[in-house]
């Protein structure tokens, strides 16, 4: 290779070396969220344990899967009234009431609101938790539950859970 | 001040001329070091510079304490900023230090540059791959999660097997009979201080041998053209550096590194392996007795420190049947049968 040609690939190596170092800090930043998240939980879990057991038992039954990590935002429901998605539930705090959450809970939401409604039924409904969640696990889930707060910044969502 | 006010307050205070400087710059390498594998002569070096770099600054966090080692690495792997990345570089850089050592090695055998009067410079280099090994056998062990606690454990055992001093040497290595809390602090200062400081040595040793000594020419290259060292050389490490970061900052991107469960003395994992790295020694020393395979593991690295006379004296008995060569090969896929045997077991 000549001389030329080894600048050349010094001036690429070095442009790529400064791309993997930008995308190394991206990925870092996520891992710092992550980082804050578990601090969260850990300070969460000692200040007030039941709110951490609800926790347990949110991600125990995987209503994460549906209503995000820290039901901060769910997961593609197509056509659903909630934005075309499952809903997020931190503002449950602030429109419902503890024995209505108990209900949802227990009952599921077996309909959900369409946004369009001439178009399709969304597909993701709630099951029922009636036999699965009881005593003092529902207790503690709903104690999680109504401890959610939007993120700073966050709209209000208005559509209901 | 002036420009040259200071050029000359500097020259009078270190009186060295500008020169003087330029002429290692100058110095002429032969052809057959263009081929990738004559550029990974300075790898290792800036492995061991970044190894030294990612290395202190994991002990800002690191604690070389049996109650707090697991949870500072821990702490630098999750939760400091840019933590999972020096250390995954500092990781892999270990074990990209021990290939291109190797590597190197292989080039220097091959081409036969360690003869006559290069002995010294090779000997240097057999160290520097031992202390190499030093490094990661002792690094590995500061991680303190189930499979280093016990890896180390196992590892140090073996030094029992020596005839007369093994007992001895082993209490010193564990600073006792048993791997305890004091072990910890013995292999964090032989790692972080002991190690380092005997491997810069020996590494000024080795480098100013081959400035005395220039670069061995190729016996089946008859070509004489010459290159110089600066700007094409340097172009050439500057560029394999560059990839080797490259490599691993991507690389501990897409596999970051973790962490096993803490080290318990009461419970022993079920597959307890060294590095691989180890892989060649381990497999030997239970494919045979172990007083064998102590024994002629010692008398390996001994012929390998002393393989430039070894091979002039068999040179001398059988003139041009390059026996040595094939000793050498020999011993290399036997090696690597080793290892691959291992990592598939």
């Amino acid at each position: 290779m000549s001389l030329n040609g080894l600048k050349i690939m010094v001036a690429l190596l070095s442009l790529a070396l400064v791309g993997a170092l930008i995308a190394a800090a991206a990925v870092d930043a996520k891992r710092q969220k992550e980082a804050e998240a578990r601090a969260n939980v850990a300070l969460e879990a000692a200040i007030n344990p039941q709110i951490a057991r609800g926790r347990a038992v949110f991600e125990k039954y995987g209503c994460n899967s549906c209503h995000g990590r820290d039901g901060s935002g769910g997961i593609l429901n197509i056509n659903a009234e909630s934005g075309g998605r499952v809903n997020d539930l931190t503002h449950v705090f602030e429109t419902y009431s503890q024995q209505e959450i108990t209900d949802r809970i227990r009952n599921g939401v077996p309909e959900v609101g369409k946004s369009d409604p001439t178009g399709p039924d969304p597909p993701l409904r709630m099951p029922p938790y009636r036999d699965l969640i009881g005593g003092q696990e529902l207790k503690d889930l709903i104690a999680f539950v109504m401890h959610l707060r939007p993120a700073p910044g966050s709209k209000p969502d208005t559509t209901g859970w | 001040m002036r420009p040259t006010r200071v050029r000359s307050w500097i020259a009078e205070r270190v009186p060295v001329s500008l020169r003087s400087l330029e002429q290692p710059l100058r110095e002429e390498l032969p052809v057959h070091l263009r081929v990738w594998m004559g550029w990974l002569g300075g790898t290792p070096l800036l492995l061991f510079v970044l190894q030294v770099l990612t290395g202190i600054l994991l002990t800002f966090y690191y604690r070389p304490e049996v109650t707090h080692a697991y949870g500072s690495i821990r702490h630098i792997t999750y939760d400091v900023r840019f933590g999972w990345l020096v250390r995954g570089i500092h990781r892999l850089g270990a074990q990209l230090m021990v290939i291109t050592v190797l590597l190197h090695i292989i080039r220097v055998f091959v081409t036969r540059a360690y003869r006559r009067p290069r002995e010294l410079t090779w000997i240097f280099g057999a160290v520097m791959f031992t202390l190499t090994l030093g490094f990661c056998f002792t690094g590995y062990s500061l991680v303190y999660d189930s499979l280093s606690y016990w890896a180390t454990t196992v590892g140090t055992n073996l030094l029992a097997s020596i005839p007369v001093i093994g007992p001895s040497l082993l209490w010193i290595v564990r600073a006792g009979p048993d791997v305890n809390p004091d072990t910890l602090g013995r292999f964090y200062n032989v790692h972080v201080g002991v190690i380092p400081t005997v491997f810069t040595i020996v590494l000024a040793l080795h480098i100013w041998m081959v400035r005395l000594h220039g670069v061995a020419r190729l016996e089946s290259d008859p070509r004489r053209e010459t290159y110089f060292f600066f700007p094409e050389h340097v172009l050439r490490e500057t560029a394999m550096a560059l990839l080797i970061v490259l490599g691993l900052v991507l690389w501990s991107m897409v596999h970051p590194p973790g962490l096993g469960a803490p080290a318990d003395p009461a419970v022993t994992p079920s597959h307890i392996r060294p590095e691989w790295y180890f892989y060649p020694s381990y497999r030997w020393l239970k494919m045979v007795p172990m007083q064998a395979g102590i024994w002629t593991t010692v008398a390996f690295i001994v012929g390998m420190v002393f393989w430039p006379w070894i091979d002039a004296a068999i040179e001398k008995r059988a003139p041009g049947r390059r026996i040595g060569l094939w000793l050498g090969a020999t011993a290399f896929l036997f090696t690597l049968y080793l290892l691959i045997s291992e990592a598939v077991s």
